[in-house]
């Protein structure tokens, strides 16, 4: 077993690569010092990168293999070298805290105690862990991934893919199971939850070192240690059902893409955008988080930068990136429509009015569940004082992430309103699960909202000073 | 008045993360009782903790773990789920689920009449509308049966 442990060590150091090749095309990684702070994001950014690319490369009917993954790896990497000269380096984060005081340095230090112990925690817990039972695995995610690695194409054949249940939702997770599988040298769903805690705490450390260019740290640990301990996130911490790898997608997409707004690199917009891919062909519910995610920075780009913010429709490509798979289903005789729900019947007032009933029955129980304190703790009423905050420096970035909560909201709850199973079982199996991705963006951008805040006011004092 | 028109960003952003740092406290008790209870649990073996995906089938680990050393990797199968004994609810679709996860990569087919190996769950193995040469009992009311072609 020891070299499955290996397999997976060396996966995630070739992603940790593949990832720093694509920084440094970027420009965001040209010194040490910034190799050093983006570890967490290149391992994310290659982790992305082989589960969407590889994704792309089996709907277009090319087998997963050790050459497709060398291959894959060798063009990306030359690629990266490449653009390196149209893409002139970023320069390394800053840090954003100036005058720290005895209370400021004792919440970046708790915020950093707390964080610290919850990810060792979910790292212990996890590297001893069961194979995660979860319904949903065995009869789709894993399923899936050892069918992907066992036969290496998509089949519509017996024990192909588009035999297990739930068979045209798109195969980001499937894909990477199997290309770690691949490495681990056999199937091992024993390792996932392992897996899962050192995305976990690579997710944490990437959105640390990304908010660090513009937000004090005593608001990134306080917020951050706040999500991860909140019960709704740190009971799904290291299941390795995929909402919360899609949330983590989303969330450094919207931090991606509102550095992009705010430093206009465009370096920040590629990468905003690939992770929407990510989040888009991981659940079908990314496909509708990460469009609206590509609405409202494109609405808060055009405010504020007029015909530059246009550029901004390059995060539709992210949207996008689920064509190859829907034209694979079409191709092979498959419906892209989900089982449990249809978009038609949102243009059927009948209907709707109808099974109005559900709607309100989805959103009591969601809001219920958002607002509880023992689930949330503090987040609910800290977001909205924090949006607050923010509105009055950066309207537009405030509205685009706070337009985004909401329309998320609303969004799940509509899907409850036109689905077709008992809704009541419905919303206990799916909504809170989905939901998770809302208090996870709004923990991970709102704390960037206020960074550019400080960082705007304190321009602004030294600007007004004699 | 005057001192609220001095409340800077800075200072809002250092009242929430103040509050935001004493609800992440209160949870540290119950994550540092989590970890360590995970530090000094007695860890099963690898295959139990693999199994462990399939717990729900109530089965002993050996029905899984003989069904995989009995039914050749290249072979094609079939699951049967009868009602004799009785089953939970739902076990007509998750067992023939939680045997194609645990299977792979032999092939499952829903015609056992094209099946070269069938599983019969809680099914008497006569009454299946197949010959077969061997019955091989993997758990209680649960047989691999080798299909004559």
């Amino acid at each position: 077993m020891t070299h499955a442990y290996l397999g997976l060590a060396a996966f995630d150091v070739a992603a940790t690569a593949l990832g720093y090749a694509i920084l440094y095309g970027l420009g965001v990684v040209r010194t040490r010092l910034a190799a050093l702070r983006s570890v967490a994001f290149a391992f994310l950014t290659g982790l992305v990168t082989f589960g969407v690319g590889l994704t792309t490369v089996l709907s277009l009917d090319i087998g997963l293999n050790w050459v497709t993954i060398a291959v894959f790896s060798i063009v990306v990497v030359g690629v990266s070298l490449g653009i390196r000269r149209r893409f002139p380096a970023i320069a390394a984060a800053p840090i954003a805290d100036q005058r720290a005081n005895p209370l400021t340095r004792l919440l970046v230090v708790g915020g950093i105690a707390v964080l610290v112990l919850a990810l060792a925690s979910a790292f212990v817990a996890a590297f001893n862990a069961n194979a995660d039972s979860s319904y949903d695995l065995w009869i789709n995610w894993i399923v899936k991934g050892k069918a992907i690695y066992y036969f290496h194409h998509l089949s519509t054949g017996l024990s192909g893919v588009t035999r297990y249940a739930h068979f045209n939702y798109p195969l980001f997770v499937p894909t990477l199971i199997a290309t770690e599988f691949h490495w681990m040298g056999g199937d091992h769903p024993v390792l996932l939850p392992l897996q899962q805690s050192i995305i976990l705490i690579a997710f944490f450390a990437a959105v640390a070192s990304l908010l660090a260019r513009h937000v004090p740290r005593f608001v990134i640990y306080p917020w951050l240690a706040m999500l991860i301990v909140a019960p709704g996130f740190w009971l799904r911490a290291i299941y390795v059902l995929p909402d919360l790898t899609m949330a983590y997608f989303v969330a450094l997409a919207a931090i991606a893409g509102i550095l992009w707004i705010e430093e206009q690199r465009t370096a920040w917009l590629i990468l905003a955008t690939l992770f929407i891919a990510a989040a888009t062909l991981t659940k079908n519910e990314g496909l509708s988080l990460g469009g609206l995610l590509a609405l409202a920075l494109a609405a808060a780009a055009i405010a504020m930068h007029g015909r530059r913010g246009l550029q901004s429709l390059v995060l539709f490509i992210g949207v996008a990136a689920i064509e190859p798979w829907h034209l694979w289903l079409t191709s092979h005789g498959r419906s892209t429509a989900t089982a449990e729900y249809d978009w038609h019947e949102a243009f059927h007032p009948h209907y709707l009015s109808e099974k109005f009933w559900r709607f309100k029955y989805a959103l009591l129980s969601m809001e219920r569940w958002i607002f509880a304190g023992d689930v949330w703790l503090l987040v609910p009423p800290l977001v909205l004082a924090a949006l607050v905050i923010v509105a009055v420096s950066r309207p537009a970035l405030a509205l685009a992430v706070a337009g985004w909560l909401v329309a998320a909201f609303f969004g799940i709850g509509f899907v409850f309103w036109i689905g077709r199973p008992d809704v009541g079982w419905y919303v206990g199996y799916a909504a809170f699960r989905i939901m998770t991705t809302l208090p996870i963006i709004a923990c991970t951008a709102i704390p960037l909202l206020l960074g550019i805040a400080i960082s705007q006011q304190r321009a602004r004092k030294r600007e007004s000073a004699p | 008045m005057a001192r609220l028109r001095r409340f800077s960003v800075s200072d809002g952003a250092v009242v929430i993360a103040v509050l935001a740092l004493i609800a992440a406290a209160s949870q540290t008790p119950v994550i540092a009782r989590y970890g360590w209870s995970h530090l000094n649990e007695h860890v099963p073996s690898t295959t139990d903790r693999e199994l462990a995906a399939v717990v729900y089938s109530q089965a002993p680990n050996s029905t899984f773990l003989d069904a995989a050393r009995i039914i050749p990797r290249n072979a094609l199968y079939s699951v049967v789920v009868g009602e004799d004994p009785p089953n939970p609810a739902g076990f007509d679709v998750a067992i023939p689920g939680m045997f194609q996860y645990w299977l792979l990569p032999r092939r499952f087919t829903k015609n056992i009449h094209k099946a070269q190996w069938v599983i019969s769950w809680h099914h008497s193995s006569e009454t299946l509308g197949i010959r077969y040469s061997e019955e091989l009992p993997i758990g209680l009311d649960v047989n691999v049966l080798k299909v004559i072609p």
